[in-house]
């Protein structure tokens, strides 16, 4: 009996905190299907009356909508390239081999992790500039690089340490060479690890505000989808069902991401903390 | 050694095709540490343009008079009137206190939701795995998002906020919370939370989840009530894990800059003024980018001090 | 298949020194166990062979062919690991045919000597599985399907029974020794187990700090170990040592051991000045008996441990032949310097505590320099 409403009461917890704790979500979800004008009555409908599942398709066609979720998804796509291209080898050369210097350069890729944007924002402006880069898709590309390359090539590192070395070894043996045996036995073996990886990436360049706002805010045909929901809001009025509409669909693709694939993905924010 | 010294073997008949390799054998012994740097390469030069040269033109910049960043124009005399300037200048120990406010408030309380929500989901029950994938939901959402959602929320005419304030009768009129500095503060750190507890979570559920079934069985055999296990067994062998998680989420909140930047700009009078806010406004706002950088480079050598301080030697246990 | 021959192989990391001069001829056909303690440099000259490390220096040549600086995969040997290194992505056919593959065989023929292999090794039912479905066992036949499918010149094996169980380890052991009888290909194998060593080689070389400490086939290893090391090492249970002070006269060396004055089997003349000087003693578990003998002594066993068919009598040694080197000590014996075990086949009933005649023969003492550790013959 008493085993019994312990568990109602902890069900009970677990509902209300999620309740809580996910509302927001919840919120922005109904807002962006309520009418304009449930959002400026008071008190507050928490399910409309009649749904305005239009918003979603009206948004897409009257405001850029598309282009800023397909920038924002080549920008990804090349960050994230760069990057896996760049750590899948030191990650490697990292676990593997011992490479003078190799291991300052890992505590540097560390400490690049604690680098401000902020900061880095600053000179890479500048770089751009003299370049040609700004307003350019490639200038948010390359800018992104510099926040996913540390955290991948140290997820690499750790998927490749707990890959038994004896597997290339043995690749070796049978006459692979170091590359051939990395590329026909290592990767295959570490497609999991790749993926995550490759996903968070995906996310960190997905979420960016500042690189964007900083190179891309004077050329709108670049704009990525978290630079132009930020222009939806405006100084005084703001069509809080349009801009909550938009903002479904730039949070969608990682919360899809986080929902199907959470295992990957937290494996790999996890992976290095836990040794 | 040489090769050429190799007889004809019978052998190479009995292995048919046995490759030669062109080129370099970076498969021989003696030439395997080679491809070592071969591989280290491409990153070394990816990172030497993009971090590495560009940290070096910020630290170049915070010792001079420069207002935008050009690299075709020559470079201004050295001065240190920018270090001079920020450490005299009311609004930089201003933005030092709100970002002291900010990580004090910010870290405690993601670490306090975080380490709660992981507990409450690590109990068995049916449906966990689901409740586990939820409590840890706003992780995947992107900070503008968020401060899309709050800024709703906390909307001055009909956000959520308000209504639930006079319905519950804290207050009798509507709270302008983006013009009041502490209010605004308290909209900050309450999104910050939101976004933050969920990475404490993930990792305390990580840490909770590798703590081996027989510690609690022991533990019990011991007669250690629920309370003593918490203490005496969960706490210890998460503290590790813990450790990392904290200065982690306190970089973040050093760093942050969407957030702030997208909900407040920084205001009301610099209430919600952090460090990174500052450097981003005096560079892109105000277009002192030397002034800026001098900002951003102390804002650098903060961060590095505060987890360095925080997880003392052990600092490569933090990645 | 070819021999091997191993000639002043060094290596070192910096400073620490993991292999000395190692030299080593290895017949064609040769079955030969490296074996010693962990850290005797034992792995690390086995991947100096297969070109997965390099040697700080001398050569390394197999049938006639220098091989120290070439790839691994060029050298003709086939290579069995510890934890197998079976492909987790390729199914038990490809991971045998892999080197084959890399070698660009055509497919009928990698096809038909995987089968064939497979068939040996009677893992041919397996072969569309992968290797995470295999049991421990089939996993070690599998691997060693992919080394014998190359047809390679040599065979090294690194502790490749060491992640079996007890029982299986032993069916494993005969049935390599068989495949080695039956493919006739030279075979390195390093283990730390001396009874691997002991069974299945046809030389083995005892190793310890990166040194040679012993290369006798099994007979001669036990027989006649060279040092103290390798007295200790080999048998189980372990060599007894027993400490004691030389005296001569006309009749001999002799040393007093258990209060009887024992002849020892060494002229005088091999050891001159040996008088008045410390020796150890080694006396095998074995080669003492339950009933009086040469040498007989009476003692109170501290304690008996019987394992049905043999008896394992722990007995206190005298003050004065305790203190030998707590390095004579085997790999798997924990025994201190001041017990001696005797090994009794159908000894009868002995009690812990109670008086019990034991007795050897001095011809069965080895006898070692108390400073050098070597044997003294």
């Amino acid at each position: 009996m008493k085993l019994r409403s312990s568990r109602i009461v902890l069900y009970l917890g677990v509902a209300a905190t999620c309740a809580v704790l996910l509302f927001p979500i919840y919120w922005l979800f109904v807002t962006a299907i309520s009418p304009p004008a449930d959002l400026r009555s008071l008190p507050p409908r928490f399910w409309p009356d009649v749904p305005q599942w239009q918003v979603f398709s009206r948004i897409a066609e009257e405001r850029p909508m598309l282009l800023w979720l397909t920038n924002s998804t080549l920008a990804a796509l090349g960050s994230v390239a760069l990057s896996m291209t760049v750590s899948v080898f030191a990650g490697y050369a990292l676990s593997r081999f011992r490479v003078r210097g190799g291991q300052s350069l890992g505590l540097f890729i560390l400490t690049a992790k604690m680098l401000p944007a902020t900061l880095l924002v600053i000179p890479l402006f500048g770089i751009f500039r003299s370049v040609g880069l700004i307003g350019s898709l490639w200038s948010v590309v390359l800018a992104h690089a510099t926040l996913i390359v540390p955290f991948t090539t140290w997820m690499l590192k750790g998927y490749f340490d707990t890959i038994p070395r004896e597997l290339e070894q043995a690749a070796m043996v049978d006459g692979c060479s170091p590359l051939g045996a990395l590329f026909r036995v290592i990767l295959p073996v570490a497609t999991p690890g790749l993926a995550a990886t490759a996903l968070y990436g995906f996310v960190l360049s997905w979420s960016d505000y500042a690189y964007a706002r900083t190179f891309l805010t004077n050329a709108q045909q670049s704009w990525t989808a978290n630079l132009g929901i930020t222009t939806m809001k405006g100084e005084y009025v703001t069509d809080w069902n349009e801009i909550s509409a938009a903002a479904v669909f730039v949070a969608l693709p990682i919360l899809v991401i986080y929902l199907f694939l959470e295992r990957y993905l937290v494996g790999g924010l996890t992976a290095g903390a836990e040794k | 050694m040489s090769t050429q010294s190799i007889p004809a073997q019978p052998l190479a008949a009995r292995a048919p095709g046995r490759r030669r390799r062109f080129g370099l054998d970076l498969a021989r012994p003696s030439r395997r540490h080679w491809l070592g740097y071969l591989l280290l390469a491409p990153a070394v030069l990816l990172i030497a343009l993009i971090i590495v040269y560009p940290l070096f033109i910020s630290l170049d910049l915070s010792f001079q008079n420069v207002g935008i960043a050009r690299l075709d124009q020559p470079r201004r005399p050295f001065t240190l009137a920018n270090y001079e300037r920020l450490f005299t200048s009311a609004e930089f120990w201003m933005a030092c206190w709100v970002t002291f406010k900010l990580l004090v408030i910010v870290t405690g309380a993601c670490f306090v939701l975080g380490l709660a929500t992981a507990l409450l989901v690590n109990n068995r029950f049916r449906g966990r795995s689901i409740a586990r994938l939820f409590v840890a939901l706003p992780w995947a959402v992107p900070e503008v998002i968020a401060v899309v959602i709050f800024a709703w929320i906390f909307d001055s005419s009909f956000g959520l906020m308000n209504w639930l304030f006079i319905t519950l009768g804290l207050t009798s009129q509507t709270i302008n919370w983006f013009s009041d500095p502490d209010a605004a503060f308290a909209v900050v750190a309450i999104t910050m939370i939101w976004k933050g507890y969920p990475f404490v979570s993930i990792m305390a559920l990580a840490g909770l989840q590798s703590i081996p079934e027989d510690f609690y069985n022991a533990a019990k055999v011991d007669g250690a009530n629920a309370w003593q296990r918490f203490t005496n067994i969960t706490i210890p062998t998460l503290m590790p894990v813990l450790g990392v998680t904290i200065v982690l989420v306190m970089l973040w909140v050093f760093r942050d800059f969407s957030i702030i930047y997208v909900l407040t700009g920084g205001g009301p009078l610099k209430a919600t003024q952090t460090l990174s806010i500052m450097t981003y406004e005096q560079a892109f706002g105000f277009f002192k980018m030397g002034y800026a950088s001098a900002v951003g480079i102390v804002t650098l050598v903060l961060c590095v001090l505060a987890s360095l301080l925080m997880v003392g030697r052990r600092a490569e246990a933090m990645y | 298949m070819a021999g091997i021959r191993i000639e002043n192989v060094r290596k070192s990391y910096g400073a620490v020194t993991v292999l000395r001069d190692f030299n080593l001829d290895i017949a064609d056909g040769e079955f030969v166990v490296f074996v010693g303690p962990s850290g005797c440099g034992k792995s690390t000259m086995l991947k100096i062979l297969a070109g997965l490390e390099e040697a700080s220096g001398g050569r390394v040549l197999i049938g006639e062919r220098d091989v120290t600086d070439l790839a691994p995969g060029d050298r003709d040997i086939a290579m069995v690991f510890q934890n197998y290194a079976l492909y987790p992505h390729l199914t038990v056919a490809r991971n045998m045919g892999f080197g084959l593959k890399m070698r660009g065989m055509d497919r009928g023929e990698i096809d038909r000597r995987v089968k064939e292999a497979a068939k040996i090794l009677a893992v041919d039912h397996l072969l569309d599985r992968r290797p995470k479905e295999l049991s421990g066992g089939q996993r070690q036949r599998v691997a060693l399907g992919r080394a014998i499918v190359r047809e390679p010149q040599a065979f090294l094996m690194d502790e490749p029974l060491s992640n079996l169980d007890a029982k299986l380890r032993v069916h494993m052991r005969a049935e390599i020794s068989a495949l080695h009888k039956r493919l006739g290909v030279t075979t390195i194998y390093v283990t730390h187990d001396q009874i691997e060593a002991m069974t299945m080689a046809d030389r083995i070389v005892i190793m310890r700090d990166g040194e040679i400490q012993q290369i006798a086939d099994p007979d001669t290893m036990f027989a006649r170990p060279e040092n103290l090391f390798v007295a200790g090492f080999i048998g189980s249970p372990g060599m007894n040592f027993l400490l004691g002070n030389v005296t001569a006269d006309e009749r001999g060396a002799r040393v007093s051991l258990f209060g009887q004055d024992v002849s020892l089997p060494v002229p005088l003349a091999a050891v001159p000045g040996i008088a008045g000087r410390p020796v150890i003693l080694g006396l095998r578990p074995e080669h003492i008996g339950p009933a009086h003998g040469p040498v007989s002594f009476a003692v109170r066993p501290r304690l008996v441990e019987s394992l049905g068919s043999e008896k394992y009598i722990y007995v206190d040694l005298p003050h004065e032949n305790r203190g030998a080197p707590a390095d004579a000590k085997g790999a798997d014996d924990e025994r201190r310097g001041d017990a001696l075990i005797a090994r009794l086949v159908d000894a009868g009933a002995v009690a812990t505590g109670e008086p019990i005649t034991l007795s050897f023969d001095p011809a069965r003492l080895h006898v070692f320099d108390a400073d050098t550790h070597r044997a003294i013959r």
